[in-house]
């Protein structure tokens, strides 16, 4: 039984796909935190393909890069849950469709 | 040149080079050990510790601008060209004029803390090394680094529902976008090979889908900085909800400091005939979308920070006009002008939402129309000062404003974009209601009870009126004496296409 | 040397610095400032003529002060430079030292007004105003100045501007002037399409090296005087300065006698050399100033306010300056302009001291004897009135008679020189006799004042007969020094061509006869026998009213101007209220309605922005890469 290769192709196809799951977590979902997750979703799809580059190119630069936005991401996140406790002793809710005084 | 040369040329001399956003990352931390330390006394030394360090830096990028100073640190990660300085320079001034109006407001919110000032700090810093970033994975962290504390910034106020809503707002949009960013970056260094903005042109050749999926990508993550149409939603919002003091940050610096990483990577990366073929049109397409959006809709605001919110969409519609402009001409005096606008555009809007601040009170803001009826009897020079912002965002001569929009225009003139100049115009034409609307609250209606408006006062601080003297004086001067600044615009633009020494 | 930007920085820095800050500082801080400022502006100009005058080399003569370029499109340039050579040397020294001295002299005369400070501040503006206009080198930046010395202008004559009098008459002034300054803007952007700058120094050469066409040359000229005519009061646009007397009396003798009336020749002047480019255009500056003169010397005849026929005296005067440049004798119009600022301020000043003594009375049927109870001011206005009549040795004797020399020997266009010269002469001999009739119904004669007002009569203080006396020193002995000031102007202008003597020794007595005929016969009919006048007055009837009336020249222009145009904007104001109106509203409410719909867009809630993002983002990768991915 022969597998088949696994190309530079198949990484990209998945990182797109996880990319447009995250776009649309993002886009659909209604939780605040599940949008979170929808754009570190989003975040790792685009590393996803970056290590696949990387690879494919044989360049080192790439696995570095990755590196960095995996900590910018998780220092995006730790802000991002403390907005979050921030709204919520407020508004006492994390809806997304309930937080829309300003409008219009 | 493999890693153990690249660690062994690390040194001070990388410091050194990139010493004014050094300076700031510095004075950033010695604010947060000072807090940590003296937190009963800090506060105000803190905004001086941020005021002086501010000033440093842009002392220090005005002087290399002035010298021609043009250095690389880092293994060329980071290039402090004249282009990089000029573009610190503005933010430096920006955040310098948005930390005068700082003190006294958040006083009277009750999160007078340091933590505000390192905040900025961080965030200039973030800005001065994203106009100097050689390759997109600096543009990247300068990117975020300018972002986050910003999104912090915002949903300062804690205890006040918008405040937390806008903040939430901007980083979940902001957020968003920079996932896209990071998969246009990832796709360009899987079509060129590299990140380096100035090698990227190889990757039109070799993988051209990818290339342009990946130029359209991460101009969507500029964009949005800017406050670009269809990316734009999260502006009024963030300028509406956070404390003033941080709308006017994010009015001045916040939107000058995209636009030199776009620059950047539009010119110096993208800045071959094929690509330019490419997004040229689209920004024209844009650049129409965002004045007219934001022209429109700031016509039926009444808060003045919303409609400041939108108004500042539409001057990002301007600025596009002009970047447009010297794409069509491949003329770096029209980057030039470009500067230009953004340095008068810094100095205009300061001036406004300080006017604002000047009149907040313990309860409530002085955000509103109705809150400034009477304000041209009450208090004449604060009206004056007020009147002479908006006819400066107006574009009235002989104010800086007119003259920014005049050069802009002149010069996609000079494109041939005759259209495009004409949209643009009847835009400036629009937006003169609402700017207008506010001159006249404040000297042409009378307020409804017949009894005489009552202002409160007690936003005033010493560095608060010194902003808007300077602002003012600013506006008017530069605006007249245009020469300087676009002489230093000029040699900062033509530095873009030389090479690194 | 002095840099050219503190000259004029100095009485702006005042006006600003008494502007902000002089509520808190009292009447005499801001008088200070006020003087001072001048002062140090005078100093300063004094200064740089000595730099000019020791040296010897041409380009050493020239001090110039280059501050930045103010707008670059294309190919224009316009700079903000300043220039002083000779001509602006003088100028500017007349600028600072009789405006130090009227500065003075306001002092005391508005001591008890409550306008103080506003007075002074636009007074000191004034003068950086007027600064600006003779020190730049381009002409927008002139331009600037002539813009901004007629702003003060109005300003300065709607002074009190309480009665509404005072009001319309600045207004007057305002619109008159700027009939003439639509000519002025025409004229600079012919300059422009033809020669490509606006810069003094730069047309002046360009020229040397290629003449402009006789006919442009002549289309801007001509409008350039419009401008001139507008500003320096000429046939047609003059009827402002009468009315422009309703302003303090120092105002009067500043702006309406000494310098911003001078404007007009000032930039004839400084443009000679296109001037020089059509003599057409120059012959009817000459006709129009001689026009003028005998046509203001005829109805100051008549007047009874002495500030009314001081001012068509003004009028009458100018129209020798331009009759002197008109016919190419620009350093005899400077040089009159010059003996004109001091004696005219004198006569002004004495006027305001007439009046200050007589506690506002200005009408002269009911002044006489004051000559005993105001002893300085009659003095002064002794020397004043004989300088202004052309009796040697005084100043204007010296100015006139160059003017009506040079006028005679030359072939100008339009008149020629025989016909201006004559025509000066006579109005020569109507100058000498209106100012003697002045003369003789103020200070001599039986006391027509009223009895409150003679109860009050008091000679003025110090700080207004001061200015009087140096300036009437001044009127005596400058015309000794017109030989110096020839050859001080001459490196402009060129050496005059010297005259034929018995011509010139004709013209002279001919002026020394008709100034003392004149004087005399004011003396015989307002001292000796003060009937004959009323007799002459009854006898003529009709023609006396018409020249009393100003020959009707105000209700003129209504009619023909002002009613029509009146007329033509109540049509117009019918057609935009209900035409351009409702098309412009009805704009203005749909962009109105348009925002507001789409501001609906923006719902608040994250999701849908969120929507519009990828909306966006599709859009773009769709269009950068062309629909294949």
């Amino acid at each position: 039984m022969t597998f088949f290769p696994v190309g530079l192709s198949h990484y990209l196809c998945l990182s797109g796909v996880l990319f447009t799951i995250g776009v649309l977590v993002v886009i659909l979902r209604r939780n605040l935190i599940v949008i979170f997750m929808g754009i570190e979703l989003m975040l790792n799809a685009a590393n996803l393909s970056i290590v696949a580059f990387s690879r494919h190119l044989e360049d080192m630069s790439g696995h570095v890069f990755v590196l960095l936005i995996m900590t910018v991401a998780a220092a995006e996140v730790a802000v991002g849950l403390a907005i979050l406790i921030a709204l919520f002793r407020t508004r006492r809710t994390i809806n997304a469709d309930e937080v829309s005084y300003l409008r219009w | 040149m493999n890693f153990e040369t690249a660690v062994a040329n690390l040194g001070f001399r990388d410091l050194a080079g990139i010493s004014p956003a050094l300076n700031l990352i510095l004075a950033g931390i010695a604010i947060l050990a000072l807090d940590a330390i003296l937190p009963m006394r800090s506060k105000l030394l803190s905004a001086w510790i941020a005021l002086l360090a501010l000033a440093g830096s842009l002392f220090a990028s005005l002087h290399r601008l002035a010298v021609g100073a043009d250095i690389s640190a880092f293994n060329h990660a980071v290039r402090m060209d004249p282009f990089a300085n000029a573009f610190s320079a503005i933010i430096c001034l920006a955040s310098t004029l948005a930390v005068l109006s700082a003190p006294k407001y958040l006083k009277l919110r009750e999160v007078h803390l340091a933590e505000y000032y390192a905040l900025i700090l961080f965030s200039v810093s973030g800005m001065v090394l994203f106009g100097a970033s050689q390759d997109l994975l600096m543009m990247f962290l300068a990117l975020e680094t300018m972002s986050i504390p910003v999104y912090c910034l915002v949903g300062f106020t804690r205890t006040n529902v918008y405040s937390t809503e806008a903040s939430m707002k901007y980083f979940l949009i902001g957020a968003f976008a920079a996932g896209f960013l990071v998969y246009g970056i990832a796709l360009l260094y899987g079509a060129a090979g590299t990140v380096r903005i100035e090698d990227l042109a190889v990757g039109l050749d070799r993988a051209p889908g990818l290339f342009y999926s990946g130029m359209a990508l991460l101009l969507v993550g500029f964009l949005f900085k800017i406050g670009a149409v269809p990316f734009h939603m999260w502006t009024p919002d963030a300028y509406e909800g956070a404390p003033t003091p941080v709308t006017t940050f994010m009015a001045e610096a916040v939107k000058a400091a995209p636009f030199g990483g776009m620059l950047k990577v539009l010119f110096v990366g993208f800045g071959f005939e094929e690509a330019m073929q490419v997004w040229q049109p689209v920004l024209i397409g844009i650049a129409v979308l965002t004045m007219t959006v934001g022209n429109l809709i700031a016509l039926v605001q009444d808060d003045v920070k919303r409609m400041m919110g939108y108004s500042s969409i539409a001057h990002s519609g301007y600025i596009l006009v002009g970047v447009a402009a010297a794409a069509e001409l491949h003329s770096t005096d029209a980057l030039a002008a470009v500067l230009y606008y953004l340095f008068i555009y810094v100095l205009m809007n300061a001036g406004t939402f300080g006017v604002l601040i000047l009149f907040s009170s313990k309860d409530k803001d002085a955000n509103h129309l109705d809150d400034l009826v009477g304000l041209g009897r009450e208090r004449p020079w604060a009206a004056a000062l007020m009147t002479v912002f908006l006819l400066s965002l107006t574009g009235i001569p002989p104010l800086g404003g007119f003259f920014g929009k005049f050069y802009i225009f002149s010069y996609a003139i000079q494109a041939g974009m005759i259209p495009l100049v004409v949209i643009a115009i009847l835009n400036s034409v629009v937006s003169a209601y609402y700017y207008l609307k506010v001159i006249g609250a404040m000297y042409f209606r009378e307020p409804e009870d017949g009894a005489r408006a009552v202002f409160y006062f007690e936003g005033y601080s010493v560095f608060l009126i010194a902003m808007l003297w300077l602002s003012a004086a600013g506006v008017v001067y530069w605006g007249i004496q245009s020469e300087t600044p676009l002489l230093l615009a000029e040699q900062a633009t033509a530095s873009l296409f030389k090479p690194a020494p | 040397m002095v840099v050219l930007r503190f000259l004029i920085l100095a009485p702006l820095a005042a006006a600003l610095l008494n502007l902000f800050f002089g509520r808190w500082w009292g009447k005499k801080t801001t008088a200070a400032l006020a003087c001072g400022s001048v002062f140090l502006s005078f100093c300063g100009a004094l200064r740089n003529a000595y730099a000019i005058q020791i040296h010897s080399l041409p380009a050493q003569r020239v001090i110039v002060d280059e501050i930045f370029t103010w707008i670059a499109v294309g190919r224009t340039v316009i700079r903000m430079d300043l220039v002083q050579d000779n001509l602006t040397c003088v100028m500017c020294l007349i600028i600072t030292g009789v405006g130090f001295l009227i500065h003075l002299y306001s002092v005391g005369y508005m001591a008890h007004d409550g306008g103080f400070r506003r007075y002074f501040i636009y007074l000191n503006l004034f003068v950086f105003f007027m600064l600006l206009l003779v020190l730049a080198d381009n002409l927008l930046v002139l331009f600037i100045g002539w813009e901004g010395v007629g702003l003060c202008s109005y300003l300065l004559i709607g002074f009190w501007h309480a009665d509404m009098k005072n009001a319309s008459a600045g207004k007057k002034a305002f619109v008159v002037n700027r009939i003439g300054d639509f000519g002025f803007l025409l004229g600079m952007l012919v300059i422009l399409l033809t020669a490509g700058t606006l810069s003094v120094t730069e047309l002046k050469s360009a020229v040397a090296l290629q003449p402009i066409a006789s006919g442009t040359a002549t289309l801007i000229c001509l409008l350039l005087f419009l401008g001139a005519a507008g500003k320096s009061a000429q046939i047609p646009l003059y009827t402002w300065l009468p009315d422009a007397m309703a302003g303090p009396t120092p105002v009067s003798a500043l702006i309406h006698a000494a310098t911003m009336v001078t404007a007009g020749v000032y930039m004839i002047a400084r443009l000679h050399f296109l001037y020089a480019l059509s003599p057409l255009a120059s012959g009817v500056v000459a006709a129009v100033g001689a026009a003028t003169a005998i046509f203001a010397a005829v109805i100051g005849l008549a007047q009874n306010d002495i500030k009314k026929v001081l001012a068509y005296s003004t009028v009458s005067q100018l129209g020798y300056m331009f009759l002197a440049v008109g016919v190419g004798a620009y350093t005899w119009g400077i040089f009159h302009l010059t003996t004109h600022a001091f004696f005219k301020a004198l006569l002004f000043l004495g006027a305001g001291s007439v009046i200050h003594g007589l506690s506002g009375e200005q009408n002269l049927q009911k002044m006489g004897g004051l000559r005993k109870h105001l002893p300085v001011t009659f003095v002064t206005m002794l020397a004043g009135t004989l300088a202004i009549a052309g009796v040697p040795p005084l100043a204007g004797f010296f100015s006139k008679d160059e003017i009506l020399v040079a006028a005679r020997l030359a072939e100008p266009a339009v008149w020629s020189g025989r016909v201006l010269s004559g025509i000066g002469l006579a109005a020569a001999f109507l100058t000498a006799f209106y100012m003697g009739r002045l003369l003789c119904l103020a200070f001599f004669g039986s006391s027509r004042v009223e009895k409150e007002k003679a109860a009050h009569l008091h000679e003025s203080p110090w700080t207004m007969t001061v200015p009087l006396m140096i300036l009437a020193i001044l009127s005596a002995i400058a015309g000794f020094g017109h030989h110096h000031f020839s050859e001080w102007l001459a490196p402009l202008f060129g050496h005059a061509a010297p005259t034929p003597a018995d011509i010139h020794d004709r013209v002279m007595w001919a002026s020394v006869a008709v100034a003392l005929a004149g004087l005399g016969l004011s003396a015989l009919f307002y001292i000796r026998s003060p009937g004959i006048p009323a007799r002459i007055a009854a006898g003529l009837g009709g023609l006396y009213r018409l020249v009393a009336d100003k020959f009707y020249v105000d209700e003129l222009y209504d009619r023909m101007a002002v009613k029509a145009v009146y007329w033509t904007g109540v049509l117009s104001h019918a057609f935009d209220k209900h035409v351009i109106d409702r098309l412009v509203n009805w704009t203005g409410g749909s962009l109105r309605a348009g925002g507001f719909v789409i501001s609906f867009l923006q719902t608040g809630n994250v999701g849908h922005y969120a929507i519009w993002f990828l909306a966006g983002v599709s859009a773009l990768l769709v269009l950068f890469t062309g629909g294949a991915p």
